[in-house]
């Protein structure tokens, strides 16, 4: 017996910008409860992206994204600036009450850093729950993203996610990675 | 201008909102819209802006806020640039100028912060500040609002923007038109005391916005058939004064829904025998617009607190409930006479279809039986459709109790 939660048009269209945005950039839950310096163990993003919640994002949270996301995407090459108005549908979107669906981003949307994390955090893949090298990974990634991707391109993404702890390593020995 | 009196004062303000209030601020004196006139095209209430553009309220201009006030103002983008700081530490110098007149000098404190001073007028609710906006006339403005009315125009629910934005795309008015002659107008169509009592104001949309609009009213012809003739028989001679009698009489089932004229004989009635009531009443007298609405929402514990305890003995977090209302034609007109609260209703809708005031005996029942046999089914809701109808009945009865 699920209720429609319904929430403003402008609210929602920022949630899931935010959530396009900071899957792109590989964030998760604990990335965001650090930026918002919220508590560690809580998830905020948890409940702003849950249909069945009507949380939602406010300025200040923005502001933070923004800066962080910022900061990210330098550190990804991208090198985009992120500011408010990126996050703000354009001035001319309608206002109206909308019930709150949460978009479901497709792999073809997004580069080597937002499929995996995608596949990995966001969908719980199960290709992850198996050790497979960086070639396997590239082209599971690939083929869901309809590209041909390479090893290279994900040896610094996945050494990445190894130290925030989405992946683990077999060993020093053997290059194999897969959900802890 | 000198001051007179002087203040000092400290407080913190959220910075990125602070920025946020400047730049609106600097758009909307730069183009000689008043705090008022900023709050009035917000919906809100008339000191919204200046408690906004003041550091010791607590009041933010929120993401919705902010779009719509881009469009009051015609701005591109309504954020102004990311801040390193959480908080501004501000100090707040504030000079009475005159009686009703004070400027505030604030200056950010942080360390790294531009500390040049910001200068802010307090302004009073009727100041009108100078512009370059194309300002037309009070006469034109009211021309034009006389046309839209005529129109019919105000027959829907306007927010103040709607109807700003009707004005800018108008020839004799543009898209630089200045609001104050419009604001001017609305409160002038508003006036009990000395305009032309026209609109009503007392509507809020879902974002708490004023609406505007012109209801629905005429005078009942006794020839025009029964219901009509028993008005006028007991008094009644305009549809709204027929409203609030229907309004007024106590919530009750009637012995025989088919008769149609058992409001005036029984002196009570439900949301079905009322409205179908007034929707013939509006048929006689040939007012079209007006339709009898059957609706499917959903009654929970927040909408009906008496109903708590017989959904929680069924574990229901809801139960879909029939309702029947009149819509004229964006709003919805409710004369149940048990305070239903029209905005807040629609939030909780699941359904709804147009109905004859024939169809509110066996028809009503069979669509809403309908109804909660497919809800039944896709929520997995483990209940027989006549269990739920009893429960149903259960909840019926929660409410009659007082």
């Amino acid at each position: 017996m699920k209720k429609v939660i319904l929430i403003s048009s402008i609210s929602l269209y920022i949630i899931n910008i935010i959530r396009k945005i900071r899957t792109h950039l590989g964030i998760n839950t604990r990335d965001i409860q650090k930026i918002l310096e919220l508590d560690p163990d809580g998830n905020i993003l948890g409940a702003i992206e849950s249909s069945s919640n009507s949380a939602k994002y406010h300025d200040q949270h923005l502001n933070k994204l923004a800066l962080a996301f910022t900061d990210k995407s330098f550190e990804l090459g991208y090198n985009i600036t992120y500011t408010l108005n990126d996050f703000y549908p354009p001035i001319d979107f309608e206002e109206k009450m909308v019930e709150k669906v949460i978009v479901k981003i497709d792999p073809t949307e997004l580069g080597q850093t937002g499929t995996l994390y995608l596949l990995l955090v966001e969908e719980s893949n199960a290709f992850f729950d198996d050790w497979h090298t960086s070639k396997e990974i590239a082209q599971y990634c690939g083929s869901k993203a309809e590209k041909n991707w390479e090893a290279k391109d994900f040896t610094a993404i996945i050494d990445q996610a190894v130290k925030k702890g989405i992946f683990i390593r077999k060993s020093e020995k053997e290059a194999l990675f897969k959900r802890p | 201008m000198t001051s007179r009196k002087r203040k000092l004062l400290n407080t913190t303000f959220p910075a990125i909102s602070f920025d946020k209030i400047l730049l609106f601020h600097k758009a909307r004196t730069e183009k000689g819209i008043s705090a008022f006139e900023c709050s009035f095209l917000l919906g809100k209430h008339d000191f919204f802006i200046r408690d906004a553009e003041n550091p010791f309220k607590s009041t933010l201009i929120d993401p919705e806020d902010s779009v719509h006030l881009s469009k009051v103002l015609s701005l591109r983008e309504c954020n102004p640039e990311t801040n390193k700081f959480d908080l501004y530490k501000l100090e707040v110098e504030e000079h009475k100028i005159d009686r009703k007149k004070t400027k505030r000098i604030i200056i950010i404190k942080n360390d790294g912060a531009d500390l040049n001073p910001i200068e802010m007028i307090v302004e009073g609710k009727e100041e009108e500040l100078e512009t370059s906006l194309f300002l037309s006339t009070y006469e034109k403005a009211q021309s034009y609002f006389r046309e839209l009315i005529k129109n019919g125009y105000f027959d829907s629910t306007r927010t103040a923007l709607e109807i700003f934005n009707t004005f800018r795309n108008h020839h004799e008015f543009g898209p630089n038109f200045h609001p104050r002659f419009l604001i001017q107008n609305i409160r002038y169509f508003l006036n009990k005391k000395s305009g032309e009592p026209i609109l009503d104001n007392s509507r809020t949309n879902l974002f708490s916005r004023r609406l505007f609009f012109k209801p629905l009213d005429f005078k009942i012809e006794s020839d025009k058939g029964a219901i009509s003739e028993s008005f006028t028989a007991i008094g009644i001679n305009t549809f709204q004064q027929a409203n609030k009698w229907v309004s007024d009489l106590d919530y009750n089932r009637n012995h025989d829904k088919n008769n149609v004229l058992t409001l005036f004989e029984e002196q009570c009635g439900t949301c079905s025998t009322k409205h179908a009531l007034l929707k013939r009443l509006a048929d006689e007298n040939g007012n079209e617009s007006i339709k009898l609405i059957l609706g499917i929402f959903t009654m929970n514990s927040k909408n009906t607190p008496k109903i708590k305890d017989v959904l929680a003995k069924y574990d229901l977090k809801y139960i879909p409930e029939a309702h029947n209302y009149l819509r004229n034609h964006n709003h919805i007109l409710d004369f149940t006479g048990i305070g239903v609260n029209e905005t807040k209703f629609e939030l909780d809708l699941l359904e709804e279809v147009e109905i004859g005031p024939d169809q509110i005996t066996d028809y009503k029942v069979q669509y809403h039986k309908e109804f909660l046999s497919r809800w039944i089914e896709t929520n997995k809701i483990p209940y027989t459709l006549d269990k739920l109808w009893k429960i149903r009945e259960e909840c019926i009865a929660a409410l009659a109790r007082t």
